[in-house]
């Protein structure tokens, strides 16, 4: 079947980015493979529960497109693997990591967890712990932003799985009838959960499904920050200048399992192999930043020594406050069960 | 700790009194070693323990009449210091221990559970603000539960002025020159609270019938030539003849229960009325559809002897489906029974007479005859099925080979 | 006071509300061009426009979703289903977001929406839109549910839940949109949330309901009346959040209860106000708490056999009878 190509970025020097910017973007990107690699240990000291999902390979769909937005304004709507959306928005790295651990300090207060991250205040409505639950929402969003007038726009970010449930094309249909200002992106991470685009998609050319909806699209390297950040910057002025929607499809990697589940018994053998994964890394949006940083001597060897100093004692500092953070406390249990 | 409480040794049982403790408080008991022996209405019997321990405490003397249920004693756990100790520092030991106290309390009394009064909890309420209890009261609830209207009538009767009742029940009375107040024992207040009870609370009827007894009689005589131990009596025959007219006409192997339903008994247990000094029991013989007239027959006489020196046990005088009451060798014409709840009927036996009676073309004839008059309950019953079932009786009794099989 | 029917008393609470806030917009199946399935809307798209009342295609997924996100944003929708049978579609959207979105955000994010449109059983439709969920919705931590008995009550409630800044689901009853009643004047009459009516005062047996289960009620409470038998009939209003104590000071006085529902009787509204008696009000029942709701069935099409599966005020008659042996 006929796919859609991803457009190369059209200046691969990419002057479109400012270098304060690219080096910002990298500082974040590597905040949160930083921030994700330390909450496995957490998990395993019993200091995290529930589902934990991160996200290492995929941070140039954060970086790229959330540096982007006006926040407050914008709107953005995300998956259950949420932590970097988050601290793309700006919420302080301690707030989400004490939201991990169950704590009074967490952007949530506790009540959320991993899956639930939110920060309304940096126009983040939050991660969704359902497989396509965001997208109807942000039709709202989207229907609202519009409805007061505003030139703001919805971000909603979304999985290759939840290209298969029935309400994300029910919300694309409406987004696609009534011209709303929402920015489809589409995390292909090749894997919904443990099953293959291939093996859950009859037509993998999700473009077509958004052009079906009477959405316009493209597909982008999601592994690029410059392309993720050039497909971002078209489609953002697409939808302020015509308000109507525009979706992405972006081919990204995790490097780790669905979920710390079948990252600690290796069940990502079951459904790809390490050789797969050792090619995607050659990929690394983080470490092809990092060489396009040196290579253009954007950055000395002593600055990147600082940021990843820097990156590491945020993170540091993050599970020390986290963990000397209180709980909730116990009568807050019927607290916000309604407004 | 556990509680031994008065126990309940037969169906109609409601109290039972103290006749010996077995064992003194601070005595070590057994689990099923015999402590005390209770009088009930209907007979004297052992209670065992069903803990091993101490005896810490009675709490019912002898002579004393407690409900079933109350407690009468108490069992202290066994440890090794306590085995020889005064009974003071045992109560000690258990109070100090009150997990092992809760769970002896489960454990310790199962067999004979004190039967729950049925009230709504607003009845309860009431019951406990006027400190009444829920034995005094009759439900007229569905399924006999005491409900609302009950404690109020309760009350209300409470209410009435004593003094003028109390007038209308002495006025009347002759003024006696001598009398003697006499305290009844336990098994005739039992008499007097269940016949008064079987008569306010079920309408009898009645049907008399004859039956002649010529050809009875001279069966027994066969029966009983070669066998002079163990006589067959003109009762063995009645009970197997009533075994048999239970099965053909089922109706009357009934009770009417307190849902206001029918239950019909698959089994007859016929109870057969004995008089013994303190009063009136009835042995029940169990299965009689199925036994032979000699096993009735060995079975009555077990039992009646038992009666009569107070050794029936419980399971013995309870559970009967249908009752006869042989008044014949008193020289009785005919009487007629009251209902021994919750059974059906009961069948009052005349005696034996000669009579002059039409035979065929009204040639006078001699004949040996038996009235028995058959007490009905009308709830279930009516005159014609009690009919039938006198039919039923005459008819094997008349042609008695039909009692052998 | 004017009289008007309950389907127009609900039109007045969306029409009053949208004048007085420009966030307050209707969205739906058929709520627009069409009038409204039940002409509960009409008129409105001509008043205010396709901005505002807005209509949707068959995607009750994307109607619960538009709404939900909307009101995360900042506006008030009242989103229409077109029976609340349909809102089965949306259930995740309903559930998982609307209901959950406050809670699990801390506090952060408030979700003032309404879901509202037709439910209840009868009129020979069969097993998938002849039916009641509310204890579906009552179940769920995080709505408030509210389901009118009166055309005052529509108009009042409906005004409340529009202003709430929850969510609320508004179960309105095709078999009373029919009804007509007195509504006040007062364009800011609103009755508030957890106040239960007293419909009638009877000493002898509560009857507990709301929607049309009061309509039963009443209609019971009129024969029981003639032999002498006074029924207390209590029209709950709304079940979440549940005003238990005008129940329970109801039961103390009469001392019988009954609970009547049209919808299935297996892990229902009933079972809860029963079980809700008995926590409150123990003490005070001089009989079992008598429970009458619809037959655990699918709707049966056949006119006999639904009958037979709906409650009618003889089956509440007999209720209080039974609770009264």
């Amino acid at each position: 079947m006929a796919r859609t190509a991803a457009k190369q970025p059209e200046n691969n020097e990419v002057g479109s980015i400012a270098p304060a910017d690219l080096i910002k973007s990298y500082r974040l990107m590597l905040l949160i493979r930083r921030f994700e690699e330390s909450v496995y240990q957490k998990f395993h000291e019993n200091k995290i529960g529930g589902y934990l999902h991160r996200y290492d390979g995929q941070e140039a769909l954060a970086a790229g497109i959330i540096s982007q937005l006006h926040l407050p304004g914008d709107m953005i709507l995300c998956t259950y693997r949420d932590h970097a959306h988050a601290l793309a928005c700006g919420t302080p790295a301690r707030a989400v990591m004490a939201e991990l651990m169950g704590r009074a300090t967490g952007c949530a207060g506790g009540k959320g967890g991993s899956m639930h991250l939110i920060d309304p205040e940096r126009g983040f409505m939050g991660g969704d712990g359902i497989v396509g639950g965001p997208v109807p929402v942000a039709l709202g969003v989207g229907f609202a932003l519009k409805y007061r007038n505003t030139s703001n726009v919805c971000v909603c970010y979304f999985g290759d799985g939840a290209m298969n449930q029935g309400g994300v094309h029910e919300a694309m249909n409406m987004v696609g009838l009534y011209k709303l200002p929402v920015l489809f992106i589409l995390e292909n991470n090749q894997f919904a959960m443990g099953t293959s685009v291939q093996r859950s998609t009859g037509q993998p050319d999700f473009v077509l499904k958004a052009n079906a909806h009477g959405i316009q699209g493209e597909k982008a390297d999601g592994m690029s920050l410059f392309s993720v950040h050039d497909a971002a910057e078209r489609a953002l002025h697409h939808i302020r200048t015509t308000g109507e929607a525009y979706f992405l499809e972006m081919d990204c990697y995790r490097f780790v399992g669905h979920g710390i589940g079948d990252d600690n018994t290796k069940g990502w053998t079951t459904y790809r192999s390490e050789e797969d994964i050792e090619q995607w890394r050659k990929r690394d949006p983080i470490h092809s930043l990092k060489d396009y940083l040196i290579e253009r001597n954007l950055l000395s060897a002593q600055k990147f020594e600082e940021i990843d100093q820097e990156v590491q004692e945020e993170v540091k500092d993050s599970i020390s406050f986290a963990e000397s953070s209180p709980e909730p406390p116990l009568d807050s249990l019927y607290d916000h069960l309604y407004s | 700790m556990a509680e031994m409480r008065m126990p309940k040794m037969g169906d109609g049982m409601e109290e039972g009194t103290i006749n010996t403790w077995l064992k003194n408080e601070g005595d070590m008991v057994q689990a099923g070693e015999p402590i005390a022996e209770i009088e009930t209405d209907k007979a004297n019997v052992e209670i065992s323990a069903y803990e091993t321990g101490i005896l810490t405490k009675i709490l019912v003397q002898v002579g004393q009449t407690v409900p079933v249920g109350e407690i009468i004693a108490q069992i202290g756990a066994e440890t090794a210091s306590s085995a020889a100790s005064a009974p003071q520092k045992i109560e000690t030991v258990a109070a100090a221990t009150p997990a092992a106290a809760s769970r002896s309390e489960n454990n310790g009394y199962a067999p004979v559970e004190r039967e729950r009064v049925k009230a709504s909890p607003l009845a309860r309420r009431m019951m406990a603000a006027s400190n009444l209890d829920a034995a005094q009261l009759h439900g007229t609830g569905p399924g006999g539960r005491i409900v609302e209207r009950d404690v109020q009538a309760f009350l209300a009767n409470q209410e009435k002025p004593a003094p003028a009742l109390a007038v209308e029940l002495t006025s009347p009375q002759p003024v006696a020159a001598s009398a003697e107040t006499v305290k009844p024992s336990r098994m005739r207040e039992a008499i007097a609270r269940r016949t008064t009870q079987s008569k306010q609370q079920i309408p009898h009827f009645y049907v008399t019938m004859a039956v002649e007894m010529d050809r009875a009689q001279a069966l027994l005589k066969e029966l009983n030539a070669d066998n002079p131990d163990g006589k067959v009596t003109v009762n063995d025959l009645i009970v197997k003849s009533c075994a048999i007219a239970l099965q053909r006409v089922p109706a009357v192997n009934a009770t009417w229960t307190s849902e206001n339903t029918v239950k019909l008994f698959a089994e007859a247990h016929i109870g057969v009325a004995v008089g013994i000094e303190e009063g009136l029991i009835i042995p029940v013989v169990k299965n009689c559809q199925a036994k032979t007239l000699r096993a009735i027959s060995a079975e009555t006489k077990s039992l009646i002897k038992k009666a009569r020196t107070g050794q029936l046990k419980p399971e013995e005088y309870s559970g009967g489906t249908f009752s006869i009451s042989n008044l014949g060798m008193m020289g009785v014409d005919e009487f007629t029974a009251i209902i021994n709840p919750p059974e059906a009927a009961i069948l009052a036996i005349g005696g034996i007479f000669r009579e002059f009676v039409p035979g065929e073309n009204d040639a006078i004839t001699v004949r040996s005859r038996m009235k028995v008059t058959l007490s009905a309950d009308h709830r279930l019953l009516d005159g014609v099925v009690a009919a039938q079932f006198l039919q039923e009786v005459k008819k094997t009794l008349e042609a008695p080979f039909s009692l052998l099989s | 006071m004017a009289t008007m029917r309950y389907l127009q008393a609900v039109r007045l609470a969306m029409t009053e509300e949208m004048e007085r806030d420009p966030n307050v917009f209707l969205c739906g199946e058929e709520v627009g061009q069409y009038q409204g399935t039940y002409r509960v809307t009409e008129g409105l798209l001509q008043k205010f426009g396709a901005q505002r009342v807005v209509d949707t295609p068959i995607s009750e997924i994307g109607i619960a979703g538009l709404a939900t996100g909307a009101a995360m944003a900042g506006l008030r929708p009242v989103a229409e289903f077109m029976t609340w049978s349909f809102a089965l579609e949306a259930m995740d959207q309903l559930v998982n977001h609307a209901a959950k979105i406050t809670y699990m955000s801390g506090g952060r994010i408030h979700c003032p929406v309404v879901f509202r449109g037709p439910a209840g059983v009868g009129t020979q439709l069969s097993a998938q839109h002849s039916q009641s969920l509310e204890s579906w919705y009552a179940h769920t931590p995080g709505f408030k549910v509210v389901l009118p008995y009166t055309p005052s009550d529509a108009r009042g409630l409906l005004k409340s839940a529009i202003r709430d800044d929850s969510p609320v689901i508004f179960m309105e009853h095709a078999g009373l949109y029919g009804t007509s009643g007195e509504v006040e004047d007062d364009p800011n009459f609103t009755i508030p949330f957890g106040q239960a009516a007293i419909r009638r005062a009877g000493k002898h047996c509560t009857l507990v309901s709301y929607s049309r289960g009061v309509q039963l009620c009443m209609r019971a409470a009129d024969r029981l009346a003639e032999e002498g038998v006074e029924c207390e009939v209590i029209d709950l209003r709304t079940l979440v959040p549940l005003d238990i104590d005008t129940v329970a000071a109801s039961v103390s006085r009469t001392h019988h209860a009954v609970v009547v529902q049209e919808e299935w009787k297996n892990v229902s509204m009933g079972s809860e106000i029963a079980a809700r008696i008995y926590e409150n009000a123990f003490d005070e029942l001089d009989a079992p708490v008598e429970r009458v709701a619809g037959a655990d069935v699918p709707m049966p099409y056949a006119k006999n056999l639904e009958r037979a599966a709906i409650p009618t005020d003889i089956d509440v008659a007999a209720a209080v009878k039974r609770t009264l042996a």
